[in-house]
C-alpha cells in the first residue's frame, strides 16, 4: 500500500514539468519529424503520406539553397568574429584602467537591450541619405548616399555587425567571468621566468580559456540559427531572399504561406544540421580543451 | 655541487617604503642579505613582509628607496631582469601543463636549447623525487607534490637567488617539517641566495642564517636565529619568537613577592620589564621567590605552568616527571644572568638603549 501510495506521489511530483515538457518540446518535435512525411492538410483535404516527397521539393527549391548558403556565411562571418571580439573586450576590460565599470557596462549593455528595439536603432544607421553612416560618409568624404539594406551586396554583411554587435558583450561576460578565476599568480611566475604578455596568453591563458571557448562557439552557433529577430525588423528577408537565413524562411513558410509540411521538413534539416554540428564541437574540441 | 658563482649575489634594500594610498606597508627597510645566506622574513600578519619579498621580485613598485641585487641597482628593472627564481605560496602551478611542462616553462621562454632543458630537468626531478610524476597534471599531484614541482621551476631555473613566499604553509605539520630540512639542505647544495617569508617562528629559527623580524612595515631586529632567541631587542621580538614566548614580567610587581636567597632581580628602575625564557625558570626547596601555582598545561615531555609571582605572572617549562598541582605554592630561582630587562616605554631591551635615549629618559 505504502509503495503504491510513493508511486503515486512520485508521478504527481513529475507530472507538472512532464506535461510541459511533453506539449511544448517533445510531442512537437516528434510530430514535426512525422509531418515531415506527409502533404499539408488544406480545407477538407486531409493530409496524406507522401514518403520522402517534401524532401525532393527541399532538394529542388533555390530558395532553400539560398537560405542555407546565407546562413552559412553568416555563421562563418558572425561566429569568429563575435569570440575573438569578445575575448578581445574581456582582456582589455579585465585589466586594471580607469572607468573599468563603466566600460564593462558599455560592453555588455547590447545584451539587455531587446534586439526587435535596437534593430529599430540600427535601421537608422544604416538608413540612405540621413542615416549615421551615410551622414559620416557624405559628410567627411564626400561619398554618395548608399542604400546598405537594399542592396544584395551589403544586407547580409549588415546583418552580421548587428548579430556581432549583440553578441560580443554576451560572450564577453562568460571571458571575463574565466579570467577572473585564474589566480594572478600564474602572471607573476610567469613575469619572472621572462615570458612576455603574448607569450603568457598564448602558452597559459588561451588554453585556460578553452573550456569557456567551446561553451561560447557552441551557443554562438546555436545562435546564428536561431537570432532571426532583427531580420523581420530590418529586412524581412529580402532584397530577393539575399538576408534570409533559415529560421526566417521556415517562420515564412509556415506561418506565411501556411506549408506546415514543407516547414516540417525544413525544420527536420536545421534540427539534424544543428546536432551535427554540436556533436562534432564536442568530440572534436573536447580533446583539446582543460578542465580543471 | 654549486651550480653557479656566488660571489656576487647579495640582496641590498636601502631605505625601502611602499606605501598604498598613504598607508605605509613597507617603512624605510634597510638590510642587507649576504650572498649564499638563507635569511627569513618573519612577522606577523600585515607586517609588510610578503610585501617587501615582492618589491625583491619586482612584482610590486617600490615607492622609494633602493633595490641593488649583486651591485646592480634593480629598483625599475623587470622581474624578468632581476635574474632570480621565486616559489609562490599557492605554488602558481599551470593547472593545464604537466609537470615536466610546468617545470620548464621558463627555460622554453628563455629558448635554452632541448638537450639542456632534458638535462637539468632529469637532474632537478631527481633531486626532488618527483621523477615518476613528469606526465602528470598538477591536480593529480598532492600538496606536497605540488610544492616540490614549484621547487623544481625555481631550481631548473639556476638563478642565483631563490625567493619563497610562505611556501610551506598548505603543509601538513608533518610534511611541513620534511620540506623544512629539505629546503634547508637544497639551500646549502646549490649554494643559492634565499630569501624566504614566513609567518612561522619555528620555521625561521630552524632554517635561517638570518632573521629579519617585521613589524608594522619596519626591521624590528635582524639578527641569527641564536642571537634573536637569546637577546631579543625588544619586548615585541622577545613575545614573538619561542612557543611560549619569552616572560615579560613588571619587576615591580615580581618584587612584591616573599624572596629568600640572592637577588634575582636585576639593578633597574621601578617601572622597567623584566624578561625571562620559561625553560630558563627552575623548582627549587631552599632559595627563590615564593609562586602560586594557576594553571597547568601538559605537554608530554614537560609541563608549562603558569605562576603568581608577587602581583605578576611568569610561565615556566617544569620537566614532565615533577608533579605541579594548581594552588600549590613553591619557589622559583633563575641564573640572573639570563635575565633581560626592557623598557617599559620604548619596548627596548635596557643594554641595548643608546646614552641619547637615556638621556630623554632619565631611568
Amino acid at each position: 500500500m505504502t509503495q503504491r501510495l510513493q508511486w503515486i506521489y512520485g508521478w504527481l511530483l513529475l507530472f507538472p514539468a512532464m506535461v510541459m515538457l511533453m506539449a511544448f518540446t517533445h510531442v512537437p518535435a516528434v510530430t514535426t519529424v512525422i509531418n515531415s512525411f506527409f502533404s499539408t492538410p488544406r480545407g477538407r483535404r486531409e493530409a496524406k503520406f507522401v514518403g520522402l516527397a517534401n524532401y525532393e521539393n527541399l532538394i529542388n527549391d533555390p530558395t532553400f539553397w539560398k537560405v542555407l548558403t546565407n546562413n552559412l556565411w553568416y555563421a562563418l562571418a558572425t561566429i569568429p568574429a563575435s569570440i575573438f571580439l569578445s575575448l578581445l573586450m574581456a582582456l582589455w576590460v579585465n585589466d586594471k584602467l580607469k572607468g573599468r565599470s563603466l566600460v564593462r557596462m558599455s560592453f555588455f549593455a547590447p545584451t539587455v537591450l531587446p534586439l526587435i528595439a535596437v534593430a529599430n536603432i540600427w535601421l537608422f544607421f544604416y538608413t540612405p541619405g540621413f542615416g549615421l553612416i551615410d551622414q559620416i560618409r557624405m559628410g567627411f568624404f564626400g561619398l554618395p548616399e548608399n542604400s546598405w539594406l537594399g542592396s544584395q551586396e551589403t544586407v547580409l554583411i549588415c546583418m552580421m555587425v548587428v548579430t556581432i554587435w549583440k553578441e560580443a558583450g554576451f560572450f564577453m561576460i562568460f571571458y571575463l567571468a574565466a579570467l577572473q578565476t585564474i589566480p594572478p599568480s600564474l602572471r607573476e611566475a610567469a613575469a619572472i621566468e621572462g615570458a612576455s604578455r603574448s607569450t603568457f596568453f598564448w602558452r597559459v591563458t588561451f588554453p585556460l580559456l578553452m573550456p569557456t571557448t567551446l561553451f561560447v562557439s557552441i551557443n554562438a552557433v546555436i545562435n546564428s540559427f536561431r537570432m532571426v529577430d532583427h531580420i523581420f525588423t530590418m529586412t524581412g528577408g529580402g532584397p530577393d531572399n539575399a538576408s534570409s537565413l533559415l529560421l526566417f524562411y521556415i517562420y515564412e513558410v509556415a506561418f506565411k504561406f501556411w506549408d506546415t509540411a514543407y516547414a516540417a521538413t525544413l525544420t527536420v534539416v536545421l534540427l539534424v544540421l544543428l546536432s551535427l554540428i554540436a556533436l562534432g564541437q564536442f568530440f572534436f574540441m573536447d580533446r583539446k580543451v582543460h578542465y580543471r | 655541487m654549486t651550480l653557479q658563482d656566488t660571489s656576487s649575489t647579495s640582496v641590498e634594500l636601502a631605505n625601502l617604503t611602499k606605501s598604498w594610498g598613504g598607508l605605509n606597508a613597507v617603512n624605510d627597510i634597510s638590510l642587507s642579505i649576504p650572498s649564499g645566506s638563507f635569511t627569513v622574513l618573519l612577522g606577523p600578519s600585515g607586517c609588510g613582509k610578503s610585501t617587501t619579498l615582492r618589491l625583491i621580485a619586482g612584482l610590486e613598485q617600490a615607492t622609494s628607496g633602493k633595490i641593488i641585487i649583486g651591485g646592480k641597482d634593480v629598483t625599475h628593472a623587470s622581474p624578468a631582469q632581476r635574474d632570480l627564481a621565486m616559489v609562490f605560496q599557492n605554488y602558481a602551478l599551470f593547472p593545464h601543463l604537466s609537470v615536466a611542462e610546468n617545470i620548464l616553462f621558463g627555460l622554453k621562454v628563455r629558448r635554452v636549447s632541448r638537450a639542456d632543458r632534458d638535462e637539468r630537468l632529469k637532474r632537478a626531478a631527481e633531486i626532488l623525487g618527483i621523477s615518476a610524476l613528469l606526465e602528470r597534471k598538477p591536480s593529480q599531484l598532492s600538496g606536497g607534490q605540488q610544492q616540490r614541482v614549484a621547487l623544481g621551476r625555481a631550481i631548473v631555473s639556476q638563478k642565483p637567488i631563490c625567493l619563497m613566499d610562505e611556501p610551506l604553509s598548505n603543509l601538513d605539520a608533518k610534511l611541513r617539517h620534511e620540506m623544512r630540512v629539505e629546503i634547508r639542505a637544497l639551500q646549502q647544495k646549490l649554494g643559492l641566495t634565499m630569501v624566504y617569508v614566513t609567518h612561522d617562528q619555528t620555521e625561521a629559527i630552524t632554517m635561517a642564517d638570518q632573521v629579519v623580524l617585521l613589524n608594522n612595515g619596519e626591521v624590528e631586529q635582524a639578527a641569527s636565529p641564536h642571537e634573536l632567541y637569546t637577546y631579543p631587542g625588544s619586548v615585541f621580538t622577545a613575545r614573538f619568537i619561542g612557543t611560549p614566548p619569552m616572560n615579560i614580567a613588571e619587576l615591580h610587581g615580581l618584587r612584591d613577592a616573599e624572596l629568600s636567597g640572592p637577588d634575582l632581580f636585576p639593578e633597574a628602575p621601578e617601572d622597567a620589564l623584566l624578561g625571562i625564557r620559561p625553560e630558563d625558570i627552575e623548582l627549587s626547596d631552599e632559595a627563590g621567590v615564593a609562586a602560586r601555582v594557576e594553571a597547568t598545561e601538559y605537554l608530554g615531555a614537560d609541563t608549562l605552568a603558569t605562576f603568581k609571582v608577587g602581583s605578576a605572572q611568569l610561565v615556566a617549562r617544569v620537566p614532565g616527571r615533577k608533579a605541579v598541582k594548581t594552588g600549590d605554592t613553591m619557589k622559583l630561582t633563575w641564573d640572573a644572568a639570563k635575565s633581560l630587562t626592557f623598557n617599559r616605554t620604548t619596548g627596548k631591551r635596557r643594554d641595548v638603549i643608546k646614552p641619547e635615549e637615556l638621556q630623554l629618559n632619565p631611568a
